[in-house]
């Protein structure tokens, strides 16, 4: 679909590992290797869903992007700039561009800030507007992500998790940014909720034209809002391909697998739906399995898988895949699936 | 029945939320307080002194070192030999006690409070920017910290009384110099898990710079702990001084505080037992009282508390 | 199915939270039944009275939190009059719980061999050896491999998903005829939940142990609940068999819950959502709780507090548009729209 077009983010290589000592007395020095060499591309006005369990790095990633935490290896090319070698005064300039809203509505607010103050930081920290304009914008921003201006004087606490992610929201779009990260927005709140904020940031993306990483571990809800998905596993990208090639057709057993876990609300069907389930537990990232990292859990694996680490490698138009034997016709896996 | 459907799919624009009132802080602080019996009885107390100290010289029936050879060592007013004039009876120059005590409270209190002050100011700058930035700034500042932390306080303090001579500034400063470790290392642990909670990062995110978030996000946020900290650290303080004066190093006459009065009436203890006891009776009931109202602190200024409502 | 007794009967429960600010009534007069082998699932977003309908049923509501109200029969018993004497003995033995956080409900100090050993002890008339033995069965009984080492290992050494097996089989030790699951895989990853649903599903059939869940997810409730009772603000406000439910769902709350849910299987431009949020104990309007967010909602619905009415065999319905029997939603729709 895009492209032709020049992507707003560019990773290219990136890595981060975390260091863990291993006592006074061990030479040897582990890491774990939260994000181990991903590339992706992230074009403008569209949402790259990020999808994987826990541990797979997809929320370092996230911030790695943002350099809340600081890449091991690797570029990170906002508009061709590589974020990762600015200066923290440059970063902090671009910080305008990029915005985060965060997992939990309720840590991610200052809870002895009052809902204007909240919102009024951003366009305060960069100087962007003050007096009767810092005024007027704050309340126009309540307008858009729906909360009434009588309560901005309020304090966080005072506010329901709907409420206080649409005003996580509000900060994030303060300053007008062109590419917003979204990390596990919707995960920390009730189902009738997470419907609200999924709209209100679909609506958002319309009007301000925006471009979103979202990065969630629910697959529903990276279905309803993704243009292209990347499944992550172990620190690595396994899968990278437009929406409905991904759900429909996966070619990654991971994939697969993980769409075939997914409970459907659909009684009927639960009988004959033939469902993959994936056996065993996730691999600690401080010691990935050799060759592909998910032959312990694969139903397909040989030897070849054991030993030798496939490559990312395009096998559709548009539809990267990091497997050996990629599956090749999408066996529909979603029984009811019309 | 009527039925409206119009609105049903479209996502709601401004709605209409329903949010908790507010009650009135300062009633909402009374009712806290009313609830705690030690509490309010440290508030009583607290404040009790406080007023004492304040209006000294209107409370004090004689001037606090007014001496009167006539009337050496009268007793309390309640024993044989005592009169109403004397309340608490006087001391070994016929000094008036209960005056004395009246006077002395301002000076227990100023140097309490005072080097708490400095104390904390000093805690609070060196645990944040500790705890904010880590890596060699924290590295330094902890390692200080556990230095003043391996030599004995009273030491250091006596050292440094011996080479600078003893009057109320020197006090206080020393007394907030050696007390300082307790605040930093407090602050920098309350730091470094705040510096994990989302609102630091979303704060980054939003490219604020460090001095604003140490100043706006994480200041306000340790100042509750900060503050039951200090109120405690006022009663160590304050038997700190005492200890001193009792040692010979504290305040120097003419100022009066309760621990001159205690260590001057030692020497009496077998014949005039009341120059010592009371003195040291001010002293554990103001101690007690700040304790009683630290503790109320602590339990009402728990973030965790404030869910409960 | 209504001719022998239920194995759980609650009758009109009521469990208050009388906190410094004023009481809260949690459950509000709560009734629904269990049959003997039957799964049944507690429907609602959090704030709903769910949780605490299955504490009040453990006897593990805390101060201040009281049992105003209303009947707890397990097998003709009443629970709420039994003494927590008599309360410790039918726990763990007549009916177990397991939560939704395996870390903080096992004790990190012991084995987990020791953990589920324990249980055996404490309610059967066993030997050490005995108990050991049949320890190690119930830990192979819930799928793990190498029971034996597991016996000795501590909670930490285990994954999150091994961590709910545990907490499953100490559960099951004593066979219980009732286990009530507090969202039990809601802290798990999406592949490891579908392993433990596969778990209980199988325990189920093999133990024949009724089970109660308590969770937030449709897609759960869909894979293996036979009847369903949906909560909103401490009331029942619909029930019925997951088949019915799920294809004619007869409460507004409840189709909107089925509607706001993003599906892995379809798409769809916008989601569903329900505007509003869920009210707080002390501002409980007037009337139905759920009139505020209703899209139905009509005068008698803001005045009048409807009560749970049968509309067909398997289903029941709190809802002023259903008082007349059997209308659905959609017919209320078109007759609204001509």
């Amino acid at each position: 679909m895009s492209r032709n077009r020049q992507p707003l983010l560019e990773i290219k290589g990136l890595k981060k590992h975390f260091d863990i000592s291993s006592g006074w007395f061990s030479r040897e020095q582990k890491s774990v290797k939260a994000v181990d060499g991903i590339d992706l591309k992230v074009y403008p006005g569209e949402t790259l869903g990020i999808v994987g369990e826990s541990g797979c790095g997809k929320s370092t990633t996230g911030n790695t992007i943002l350099r809340l935490l600081e890449a091991t290896e690797g570029q990170i090319l906002f508009e061709g700039e590589d974020l990762a070698k600015l200066s923290n005064k440059q970063m902090r300039e671009k910080r305008k561009d990029i915005q985060m809203i965060f997992q939990d509505p309720f840590s991610s607010l200052n809870p002895r800030m009052k809902v204007f103050d909240l919102i009024a930081e951003p366009l305060r920290s960069h100087k962007a507007a003050s007096g009767r304009e810092l005024k007027k914008q704050v309340y126009e921003l309540m307008e858009t992500v729906g909360i009434s201006k009588s309560f901005a004087e309020r304090f966080p606490h005072e506010f329901s998790g709907g409420q206080r992610q649409r005003i996580g929201i509000a900060r994030a779009l303060a300053l007008k940014p062109k590419l917003i990260v979204c990390d596990e927005p919707v995960s920390a709140l009730d189902v009738s909720i997470q419907s609200q904020i999924l709209n209100l940031l679909d609506r958002l993306q319309k009007e301000f034209n925006l471009t979103y990483i979202f990065i969630a571990h629910g697959l529903p809800a990276i279905k309803h809002i993704s243009d292209r998905v990347a499944v992550m596993y172990l620190g690595k990208v396994v899968e990278l391909a437009d929406r409905d090639q991904l759900f429909e057709k996966p070619m990654h057993p991971y994939t697969e697998g993980l769409l075939s876990s997914v409970p459907i609300p659909d009684p009927e069907n639960r009988n004959n739906r033939e469902r993959i389930i994936l056996k065993g537990d996730l691999p600690s990232p401080a010691n990935p399995p050799s060759g592909c990292r998910f032959h312990t859990r694969c139903p397909y694996a040989d030897e070849k898988c054991r030993t030798e680490e496939p490559a990312f490698s395009e096998e559709r138009d548009g539809h990267h895949v990091m497997c050996h034997y990629p599956l090749k016709a999408g066996r529909g896996v979603l029984v009811g699936n019309s | 029945m009527s039925v409206n459907i119009s609105a049903q799919t479209e996502a709601p624009r401004e709605e209409e939320f329903e949010v908790s009132k507010r009650p009135n802080q300062l009633r909402r602080w009374a009712k806290l307080l009313l609830r705690s019996k030690t509490g309010t009885i440290g508030m009583l107390i607290v404040l009790s002194v406080c007023f004492t100290a304040v209006f000294a010289p209107f409370l004090a029936p004689y001037e606090p070192d007014a001496m009167n050879a006539a009337n050496i060592n009268v007793p309390p007013m309640w024993l044989d030999g005592g009169s109403s004039a004397h309340v608490l009876g006087t001391d070994s120059l016929g000094r008036d006690m209960l005056s004395r005590l009246i006077y002395g409270s301002q000076v227990s209190l100023i140097i309490g409070v005072f080097s708490v002050i400095v104390a904390g100011i000093i805690g609070l700058a060196m645990g944040i920017l500790a705890g904010y930035y880590g890596k060699w700034i924290d590295n330094l500042v902890m390692r200080v910290v556990d230095s003043f932390l391996a030599v004995p306080n009273i030491l250091l303090i006596l050292v440094i009384l011996g080479i600078f001579g003893s009057n109320m500034l020197t006090l206080i400063l020393v007394l907030g110099v050696t007390n300082w470790v307790i605040y930093a290392r407090l602050v920098r642990s309350e730091v470094l898990s705040l510096k994990e909670r989302d609102f630091i990062r979303a704060a980054k995110s939003i490219g604020t710079k460090d001095s604003t978030i140490m100043l706006k996000h994480i200041l306000p946020n340790v100042f509750s702990s900060f503050i039951v900290i200090s109120t405690l650290s006022v009663a160590t303080t304050i038997i700190l001084e005492a200890s001193l004066s009792f040692l010979g190093l504290g305040i120097q006459p003419p100022s009066i505080s309760w621990g001159y009065m205690l260590s001057s009436g030692r020497d009496y203890l077998a014949t005039s037992w009341w120059l010592a006891t009371f003195p040291g009776l001010a002293i554990t009931f103001t101690v007690l009282g700040i304790i009683f109202l630290g503790d109320w602190l602590r339990d009402v200024l728990d973030p965790r508390s404030q869910g409960r409502k | 199915m209504k001719q022998e007794q239920p194995l759980l009967d609650v009758r009109h429960l009521k469990t208050y939270f009388h906190t410094e600010n004023g009481t809260v009534p949690s459950v509000e007069g709560v009734s629904f039944q269990i049959n003997k082998g039957e799964v049944v699932a507690i429907v609602g977003e959090s704030g709903c009275g769910k949780s605490v309908t299955s504490y009040s049923i453990m006897g593990l509501v805390k101060s201040p939190g009281k049992i105003e109200a209303g009947e707890v029969l397990l097998d003709g018993t009443d629970l709420t009059t039994l003494s927590k004497r008599q309360m410790r003995k039918l726990r763990g033995n007549d009916m177990s719980m397991i939560f939704q956080e395996p870390l903080t409900s096992l004790n990190p100090l012991f084995t987990v061999g020791f953990q589920i050993s324990e249980v055996i002890v404490l309610h059967q008339d066993v030997t050490k050896k005995e108990a050991r033995q049949k320890t190690i069965e119930m830990i192979e009984k819930v799928g793990i491999p190498n029971a034996e080492k597991i016996y000795s290992n501590f909670p930490h050494q285990l994954s999150g998903g091994m961590r709910q097996r545990i907490m499953i089989a100490i559960a099951l030790a004593c066979n219980p005829k009732l286990l009530i699951a507090d969202e039990p895989t809601t802290a798990l990853d999406v592949s490891i939940q579908a392993q433990i649903l596969d778990l209980m599903k199988k325990l189920r059939k093999e133990l024949e142990t009724s089970i109660l869940i308590i969770t937030h997810d449709l897609g759960v409730v869909a894979e293996m609940v036979d009847r369903v009772v949906v909560m909103y603000a401490g009331k029942v406000v619909e029930e019925g068999t997951v088949y019915e439910l799920f294809r004619d769902p007869k409460h507004p709350y409840t189709k909107g819950l089925l509607e706001s849910t993003p599906k892995i299987h379809e798409r769809k431009d916008e989601l569903y959502s329900i505007k509003g949020t869920v009210p707080t104990p002390a501002n409980m309007p007037k009337g139905c709780s759920f009139s505020p967010r209703c899209a139905f909602a009509g005068d008698k619905c803001r005045e009048q507090q409807p009560e749970l009415v049968q509309v067909n065999s398997g289903q029941k319905v709190s809802c002023w548009l259903h008082e007349e029997g059997e209308v659905s939603l959609h017919e209320q729709k078109q007759t609204a729209a001509t």
